[in-house]
C-alpha cells in the first residue's frame, strides 16, 4: 500500500508522531515505482539504512509463485528444500553472494507452501505441527541470509546451517512416518 | 472488537504513526517482495502490505495475545425428545394352542417366569377328543395289523382269497394313518413322546394341558381367570424381557439431514436425574411423523439392572457431526468481512499476515478449519480486529473469495424460464410401491426373521407362523397319499387277476373310482398347501413320507411362512412372536423407496396453469443443498375441497434413500415450457444436470 500525503499532513503527522509515539528514526518513504521484471524498487527496512534500492544488484530479480515450479507431492518438496539449501550454501559463499537471491526467494515459497503440499499428499495429520513449525523457522534461518545479503553484509550460512539441517532432518522425518492405525 | 478511551485514543495514535512511518512498495497479486526482510519498526506500527509489523510495546500496549492452531475432534450434537420402546425380541404373546376352560392360574402380573414354565392350565373338550381318537385309533390299528398277518397267512395256504388280503391291508393302511394324524396332532399341542407312551400304556388321558412362557421375563399383562373359556385367538398373557431396550428418539425434520447409523448418544431421563446412557443409533426408521414432523432414531440399550423401564420419556443428544482431528481455531481470532473471513497469523517476531480461512464445523467458541491454516500457526485473538482496521478498504478488496462455490441465489428462475408457481409440498410414497406381507392362514407368529429398515428382496422369509390347519391338511395329504399308493398297488394287482376272470369287473371299476377320488383329494390339497406357502420340494417330499416309518413327522411343515411379496425396505411391523395372526392383518409394511413422488398443492387461482409435463423445480425442508429438476406426471382431476388446492405429482429420484415419506417440500412449476422428458438431481444450486436422463411420468 503506497501513502501519499501533501506537505501540510506530513508536517502534522510529523509533530503528532514525535509527541505521540516517538521517532522511528526513519525518512519518509518514496513513492514506490510500479514493478517491472527487472527494475529496483526503492524500500525502506526501517532498520535505519534509509530508503534504498538493490537497482545494482541484476541477481535480484522479483518473481512471483507462478514462476516457482509446485513440488509433487511432499517428498519432492523435501528434496528440493534440500537442493535449495546446497545452492544457498554455495551462492552465498561465493564470490557474488546476489546470486543467492534467487534461491532464497523460490526457497521461500516452497517452504510457504509446505503444509498443504503435506496435506494434499495425505501425511499423516500428527506430522503437521511439526512441518509447519520447522517450515516457519527454517524461513525464518534462510530469511536472515537473506537480509544480509540485502545489506551487503557477510551472509553467513554457516552461522544457521547447523539449524537448517535439524530442520531439514526433521521435514525429511515427517515425509517418512506413517500414519497411526 | 474490545474498545475503551484509552484504547482509541492508542488507535488513533497508532493509526497517525503508521501513516508516518508508510510502507512503500505494494505489489499486486502473488509477488513476492523483499517486504519480508524488514525489521520491526522500533515503535509503533508498520502496514507492508498484508503484513503488519508491530513493536513489542505496541502488542503490549494492545494486549496483543495469539492463540496456537491445533488438532482436535470436533463434534456437534442435537437434542431431541426420547422415550423407552421394548424391542420385539424382547417380548412375547401367549395363547393357548386348545380352546378350552381355564382350570388353574399359577402366575400373576409382576412375576418373573424362565423359558418353558407353565402359567396356567386348561381343559379341553378337542385335547379329550385327540387323546380319545389316538387310543382309538390304536386299538384299531393293532387290531387290523393282526388281520392282515392272518389273512396273509391264510392267503399264502390258498385259504382265502386275494381280495380278502387286500382289503385287510386297506383297512391297516387306513387304521395306521388315522394312529399316526392323532399322534401328530397331540405333538403338535405339545405333548411329549414320552407322554403319549404313557396314555398309550396307561389307557388314561391326560385331563389338561399347560400353557407355557416362550422366552422369560415379566409377566406384565395377564387376561386369565379360573373358569374363564378362551379360545385360541385370545392373547392371555404379556411376557416382557427388558434386559434390553429400545431408546426412541424423534429427530425433528431440519435435523434429519445430519443422522447416521452408528452415531453416539447420550440419553438422560426424568426419572433417573443423575444417570447417563450412551451407546449408538443402530437404525434410523423409514417413515416420518407426520403429526409431529419428525423420524425416530433407534438405540439399543443393554439394561440389565432394569433401570430404564418402557415408557419412560427424556432426552437423547445425538453427536451428528464429528470432524476428526480437525484443525481449528478459536472464533475470536476470525475477522469477518462481507465476502470472507481471514485471520491474522504470526509470521516471526512482531510480524502478523492477514490469511484467508475456509470454515467448516462450528462448535462454542472453536470453528474448525478446511483451508488456510496449520496446526502449529499462531493466531491473534485479542487485538485483532484493532491491527486488522489499521488495514485499510484496500485489503478487503485483495482477500480472496472463500465462500464455498457461488452465494445462494433467491431467483428460482435460476435454470428455467417462464412463470414460476410455487407451491408446497410433500413427499409421497407411489401405490405401486407400498406393498403389504401378510399371513396366508391364521396361527401363532412363532418367529420374526428380519428387522425393521432392513433390506428384503422378493420372497424373503420375514416370519414363520404355526398353524394347526396347515398341519392338518399336512396330515390329510399325508393320509390321502398314502391311500392313493395303495389304491394303485392295488389295482395293478387286480388289473391282472380281472383279466383273467379272477376278480370281478366291478371290483377293479371301483378301485380305479377309488383312485380317481383320493388323486382329485391329493390334488386339491396340495393347492391349498401351495397356497398356504409351502414349496413343491416340501410337498414332494411329503408325498413320499410313509406315515408308519419313523421319523415321519419329520416331513411335516410345522409354519406357515410369511413372505415379502416384493423387493424393498422394511418401513415397519407391529407384530410381536407369539401373537395370534390372521390373513386380514397386514404384518410388515415394505416400501421401494428408490423412487418417490413430490406431492405439490397448487393454489385454486393457479390451478389452470399447471398442466403434465411442465419443468419442476422441487426442494426439501429437510436437506437445503438438494434440488431435484423434473416434470409434473400427474395432476388431479379435483381440487381438494377443504383447502382449495390442486394436488400435483412430480416422480424423484431416491436411490440414496434420504427421502422419506412425509417430508416437506416446495415445488416451483414453470409453465409455459417444452414438453421433452428429464429428471435430474443435484446436491448443489450449480451442478450440471445429465444428458439424457428419464424423467417421471
Amino acid at each position: 500500500m503506497i501513502t501519499q500525503l501533501s506537505l501540510p499532513q506530513l508536517l502534522v503527522c510529523a509533530l503528532v508522531s514525535l509527541g505521540l509515539a516517538g521517532c522511528s528514526n526513519t525518512e519518509p518513504s518514496k513513492t514506490a515505482k510500479s514493478s517491472a521484471a527487472k527494475e529496483a524498487t526503492a524500500h525502506d527496512h526501517g532498520d535505519g539504512s534509509g530508503s534504498h534500492a538493490h537497482a545494482d544488484d541484476p541477481h535480484d530479480v522479483k518473481i512471483t509463485e507462478a514462476d516457482v515450479k509446485k513440488p509433487t507431492d511432499f517428498k519432492d518438496a523435501v528434496a528440493r528444500v534440500k537442493v535449495y539449501r546446497k545452492d544457498v550454501e554455495v551462492k552465498s559463499g561465493g564470490e557474488v553472494p546476489g546470486k543467492a537471491h534467487r534461491p532464497l526467494d523460490e526457497l521461500d515459497i516452497v517452504l510457504k507452501w509446505l503444509p498443504g503440499i503435506a496435506r494434499d499428499s495425505n501425511v499423516p495429520k500428527d506430522q503437521w505441527e511439526t512441518i509447519n513449525t520447522t517450515g516457519q523457522q527454517l524461513r525464518e534461518l534462510f530469511e536472515k541470509v537473506h537480509q544480509n545479503i540485502d545489506n551487503k553484509k557477510n551472509p553467513d550460512f554457516p552461522g544457521v546451517a547447523k539449524a537448517v539441517d535439524e530442520g531439514i532432518a526433521k521435514l525429511e522425518a515427517a515425509a517418512e512416518a506413517k500414519a497411526k492405525p | 472488537m474490545r474498545c475503551h478511551p484509552f484504547g482509541v485514543l492508542l488507535q488513533l495514535a497508532f493509526g497517525l504513526a503508521a501513516l508516518s512511518d508508510a510502507a512503500v512498495g505494494f505489489r499486486p497479486g502473488n509477488l513476492h517482495a523483499h517486504e519480508n526482510h524488514a525489521p520491526l519498526p522500533t515503535k509503533g506500527v508498520k502496514i507492508i502490505g498484508d503484513q503488519i509489523m508491530i513493536s513489542t510495546k505496541g502488542r503490549e500496549a494492545i494486549g496483543l495475545t495469539t492463540a496456537k492452531i491445533a488438532l482436535a475432534d470436533m463434534k456437534h450434537a442435537v437434542g431431541v425428545n426420547a422415550r423407552v420402546e421394548l424391542p420385539w425380541r424382547q417380548q412375547a404373546m401367549i395363547a393357548s394352542l386348545v380352546p378350552g376352560k381355564i382350570e388353574q392360574v399359577l402366575v400373576r402380573p409382576g412375576e418373573t417366569v424362565v423359558a418353558g414354565q407353565e402359567l396356567a392350565r386348561i381343559v379341553s373338550m378337542e385335547l379329550e377328543s385327540l387323546q380319545s381318537d389316538l387310543l382309538q385309533a390304536t386299538t384299531e390299528a393293532a387290531l387290523a395289523k393282526r388281520v392282515r398277518e392272518q389273512r396273509t397267512t391264510l392267503d399264502q395256504q390258498g385259504a382265502v382269497a386275494g381280495k380278502s388280503l387286500l382289503e385287510a391291508e386297506a383297512i391297516y393302511t387306513q387304521k395306521v394313518a388315522q394312529r399316526e394324524v392323532s399322534r401328530q396332532k397331540l405333538l403338535a399341542l405339545g405333548f411329549s413322546e414320552k407322554m403319549l407312551k404313557q396314555i398309550l400304556s396307561s389307557r388314561q388321558t391326560v385331563g389338561w394341558l399347560s400353557i407355557t412362557s416362550p422366552i422369560a421375563g415379566t409377566i406384565t399383562h395377564a387376561d386369565v381367570r379360573v373358569g374363564q373359556v378362551v379360545a385360541t385367538t385370545d392373547h392371555l398373557y404379556h411376557v416382557v424381557d427388558p434386559s434390553t431396550v429400545w431408546i426412541v428418539g424423534e429427530v425433528l425434520e431440519a435435523d434429519v439431514a445430519h443422522l447416521r447409523k452408528g452415531q453416539e448418544i447420550r440419553a438422560t431421563f426424568a426419572a433417573l436425574p443423575n444417570r447417563a446412557f450412551r451407546g449408538q443409533i443402530d437404525h434410523i426408521r423409514l417413515k416420518m411423523d407426520q403429526r409431529s414432523r419428525t423420524q425416530a432414531v433407534v438405540v439399543a440399550m443393554e439394561n440389565r439392572d432394569g433401570l430404564l423401564r418402557p415408557g419412560m420419556f427424556g432426552r437423547v443428544d445425538i453427536e451428528v457431526q464429528i470432524a476428526k482431528d480437525a484443525v481449528f481455531c478459536p472464533t475470536d481470532a476470525l475477522i469477518q468481512t462481507r465476502h470472507s473471513v481471514y485471520v491474522l497469523v504470526q509470521r516471526g517476531e512482531g510480524k502478523f499476515v492477514s490469511q484467508p480461512v475456509k470454515l467448516g464445523l462450528r462448535h462454542g467458541d472453536r470453528v474448525e478449519i478446511l483451508d488456510g491454516l496449520f496446526p502449529g500457526d499462531q493466531v491473534v485473538v485479542v487485538g485483532n480486529y484493532l491491527l486488522a482496521s489499521l488495514l485499510g478498504n484496500e485489503h478487503k478488496a485483495r482477500v480472496k473469495n472463500t465462500l464455498l462455490g457461488k452465494p445462494p441465489t433467491d431467483n428460482p428462475k435460476n435454470d428455467l424460464e417462464g412463470t414460476v408457481i410455487v407451491a408446497q409440498a410433500t413427499v409421497e410414497l407411489p401405490t405401486n410401491r407400498q406393498v403389504y406381507a401378510t399371513s396366508r392362514v391364521e396361527g401363532r407368529v412363532t418367529r420374526l426373521l428380519a428387522d425393521p429398515s432392513q433390506p428384503v428382496h422378493a420372497g424373503q422369509v420375514l416370519a414363520e407362523v404355526d398353524s394347526q390347519q396347515l398341519r392338518n391338511l399336512q396330515l390329510e395329504l399325508l393320509q390321502a397319499a398314502a391311500q392313493m399308493r395303495w389304491a394303485k398297488q392295488s389295482l395293478t394287482r387286480m388289473e391282472g387277476a380281472a383279466d383273467s376272470g379272477a376278480v370281478p369287473k366291478r371290483t377293479v371299476w371301483q378301485l380305479q373310482n377309488d383312485l380317481e377320488i383320493f388323486s382329485q383329494t391329493v390334488t386339491s390339497l396340495r393347492r391349498k398347501l401351495i397356497f398356504l406357502g409351502l414349496t413343491e420340494e416340501q410337498l414332494v417330499r411329503l408325498e413320499q413320507t410313509d406315515l408308519a416309518a419313523s421319523g415321519a413327522d419329520t416331513a411335516i411343515v410345522t409354519h406357515v411362512p410369511v413372505r415379502s411379496p416384493a423387493n424393498g425396505w422394511l418401513v415397519g411391523f407391529d407384530v410381536v412372536p407369539g401373537q395370534v395372526v390372521r390373513p386380514e392383518n397386514r404384518l410388515f409394511e415394505i416400501d421401494d423407496l428408490s423412487k418417490v413422488w413430490a406431492k405439490g398443492y397448487v393454489f385454486e387461482q393457479d390451478a389452470a396453469k399447471v398442466h403434465v409435463g411442465q419443468d419442476v423445480r422441487v426442494t426439501f425442508s429437510a436437506y437445503p443443498d438438494l434440488v431435484v429438476t423434473g416434470k409434473v406426471v400427474r395432476t388431479s382431476p379435483t381440487l381438494e375441497p377443504s383447502e382449495r388446492v390442486l394436488p400435483v405429482w412430480i416422480e424423484v429420484e431416491n436411490s440414496d434413500l434420504r427421502l422419506k415419506e412425509g417430508m416437506l417440500a416446495k415445488v416451483s412449476v414453470t409453465t409455459g415450457s417444452s414438453p421433452s422428458t428429464l429428471t435430474a438431481r443435484r446436491d448443489h444450486p450449480d451442478a450440471a444436470l445429465p444428458n439424457n436422463t428419464k424423467g417421471g411420468g
